[in-house]
């Protein structure tokens, strides 16, 4: 899909990337464990984690934003794109290039909003399961916008780049 | 400028833009323009965390990883020496067996181009070597790739059930009979196709039958697992799909040790990878579908399509053109968060049961990934087989006929859903 997948990339981004990989693995296999102790609790010992439901549903949304961010990484979200592919290669990439700098303008502006919900959370002291710091948990949503941002950001860097080249060539 | 802006929208998203920075962008913009004041938009991220507040999301992921972990193991071909030994002493029974393994495989897996990929791979050179001629048997492994789209669990119904606050015990009941009409229709047409290969591949054996059923021992018990459990009440939806999670890991994994530990956080990560893009598009269409009902989107919808359309039965005609064509341009889980809240309460509106209309729109949407130009099953099935796009546009022609035909059936008979639900309809 990317133009730019092939390339030999760095020690940090290959971190980045395991780092990425780690955490998607451990939310899942947390949510797993998690809801089976739950069932195995109510159905045989008749009682329950009372905090469990709440934390799986945030689990739930932090997968997701995780999820999300590693398909940005290879510009592998859902898309239409019947379009660009009748597109002959430099129109194609130059059309890449702004949506990949469309989608990183978005993200960038609920990142944004998501940072002042969270502060707000922060202010007033907001807390879940019982009674911890409610935006510990919230932070995935300014967190994961802005790093997906950032990977639309990089594409379209790395799109306007090649374009340079191919004109240069 | 409104216009303009939705033009430009729709126009970035033909060009590849992500949906959800879409969906994302026209929710902004217009609550923006709707308030006028920028620290509204907080009310975008708000919606998304809403995610955190929807218990029944948790079988999403869960069930996602289960169908991975599944197709990843030998699983899919256990299924078709099962299905074969069961049905292919059958005249036509290969065929036969392909819509049935395809069907049960994709109810696991979620339409999402896995079953041609993984079934596929291995039926396709089965039927040709039982001599079945090539195009019949394209058509056949890429129509069969969403086949199964109404049976539980499948993700899309689940979806349904989610954005359209449906109870999802209902749905799984309301595609049993519908699905089978499918695969009842595209069985009579393979074999009325086939006539002529008389004689059936294999032929009926015990000691044969004894051999499959002991090889898939452990995959047998998960749908009446997932289903009993749900039917006896034993389980909530995603509890049943916590409980298929952890069981084909413990199959797959460690008894069977076909996934080795060191590929399992592979398939854990590209699953997750799948229900990220799927949750982030959710997320966004909650903002977008909240804007829509505060400004009265779908009531005036309604006001509008009564002025025009007065018999639910033409509303249910055009709603099929509709659904048609959204189906050959969207993606089925984009589909289900954008539209269903849009035309939920307009059907209703026509006395059309959202239950029912849940199983209209799923098998409509099943139509569009065969549709061309651009349905995601003729593009897997041409990469995957090496085929060019348009013999398989051909091949998967006649199957397309037949399966519109049996929507027809299911949207204008509305007690073939509603049937098993009984509550009087």
């Amino acid at each position: 899909m990317s133009e730019a997948g092939a390339k030999p990339r760095g020690y940090l981004w290959r971190l980045g990337r395991w780092l990425e990989d780690a955490v998607l693995v451990v939310l899942l296999g947390a949510m797993i464990s998690l809801a089976a102790t739950q069932i195995v609790l109510r159905n045989i010992f008749d009682s329950g984690l009372g905090w469990a439901d709440e934390l799986l549903r945030i689990l739930v949304l932090w997968v997701g934003l995780a999820g999300a961010l590693a398909a940005s990484r290879d510009r592998n979200q859902i898309r239409i794109d019947v379009l660009s592919r009748f597109l002959p290669d430099g129109p194609r990439l130059a059309m890449g290039t702004v949506t990949d700098l469309f989608t990183a303008v978005v993200c960038g502006v609920i990142g944004w909003h998501a940072f002042v919900f969270v502060s707000g959370s922060l202010e007033f002291g907001d807390t879940l399961l019982g009674d911890l710091p409610a935006w510990w948990f919230q932070l995935i949503l300014p967190g994961g916008f802005f790093l997906i941002a950032w990977r639309y950001l990089v594409h379209a860097i790395e799109g306007v780049l090649a374009l340079i080249k191919g004109r240069a060539a | 400028m409104m216009i303009l802006i939705g033009i430009l929208l729709v126009l970035l998203a033909l060009f590849g833009a992500p949906l959800f920075a879409v969906i994302a962008a026209s929710a902004l913009i217009s609550f923006y323009r709707a308030s006028g004041d920028w620290s509204l938009l907080q009310i975008v991220p708000i919606e998304i965390y809403r995610i955190a507040e929807m218990p029944i999301l948790l079988a999403i992921p869960l069930f996602t990883f289960a169908g991975y972990v599944l197709s990843e193991s030998q699983a899919p071909s256990r299924l078709v020496r099962l299905t074969s030994v069961l049905l292919g002493w059958m005249p036509g029974g290969l065929a036969i067996v392909a819509l049935f393994a395809c069907a049960f495989f994709t109810a696991f897996t979620g339409a999402s181009g896995v079953t041609i990929i993984a079934l596929g791979a291995i039926l396709y050179p089965a039927l040709k070597e039982a001599g079945y001629g090539d195009n019949f048997n394209l058509g056949l492994v890429t129509s069969s790739g969403s086949l199964g789209l109404l049976f539980a669990p499948s993700l899309p119904l689940i979806l349904y059930g989610i954005v359209a606050e449906v109870s999802i015990d209902q749905l799984f009941l309301a595609g049993i009979l519908p699905g089978f009409l499918m695969l009842a229709m595209l069985s009579g047409w393979s074999l009325w196709v086939n006539r002529a290969i008389r004689g059936p591949k294999g032929s009926f054996s015990w000691a044969q039958t004894r051999a499959v059923l002991w090889e898939s021992r452990y995959e047998i018990p998960l749908p009446f697992v997932v289903l009993g459990g749900i039917y006896s009440g034993y389980f909530a939806v995603s509890e049943a799909a916590a409980v298929t999670a952890l069981y084909v890991v413990v199959v797959e994994v460690f008894l069977l040790r076909e996934i080795s530990l060191g590929q399992l956080p592979q398939v854990m990560r590209n699953s997750m990878v799948l229900v990220g893009g799927i949750l982030i598009i959710l997320g966004v269409s909650l903002a977008s579908t909240t804007y829509m009902i505060e400004a009265e989107i779908p009531a005036k919808l309604f006001g509008f399509a009564q002025e025009h359309v007065s018999s639910p039965l033409t509303f249910l005609l055009l709603l099929n053109v509709f659904l048609l064509l959204l189906g050959a341009i969207l993606d089925i889980f984009s589909a289900l968060v954008l539209v269903v809240p849009l035309i939920l309460p307009v059907a209703m509106g026509y006395g059309i049961h959202p239950v029912h209309l849940g199983i209209i729109f799923l098998a409509n949407m099943q139509l569009g990934y065969l549709t061309p130009p651009v349905g995601l099953n003729l593009f897997i099935s041409s990469y995957r087989f090496g085929r060019p796009i348009m013999q398989v546009y051909k091949a998967t022609f006649p199957f397309l006929l037949i399966l519109l035909a049996s929507v027809i059936v299911i949207t204008y008979w509305p007690a073939l859903s509603l049937l098993l639900l009984g509550d009087g309809r």
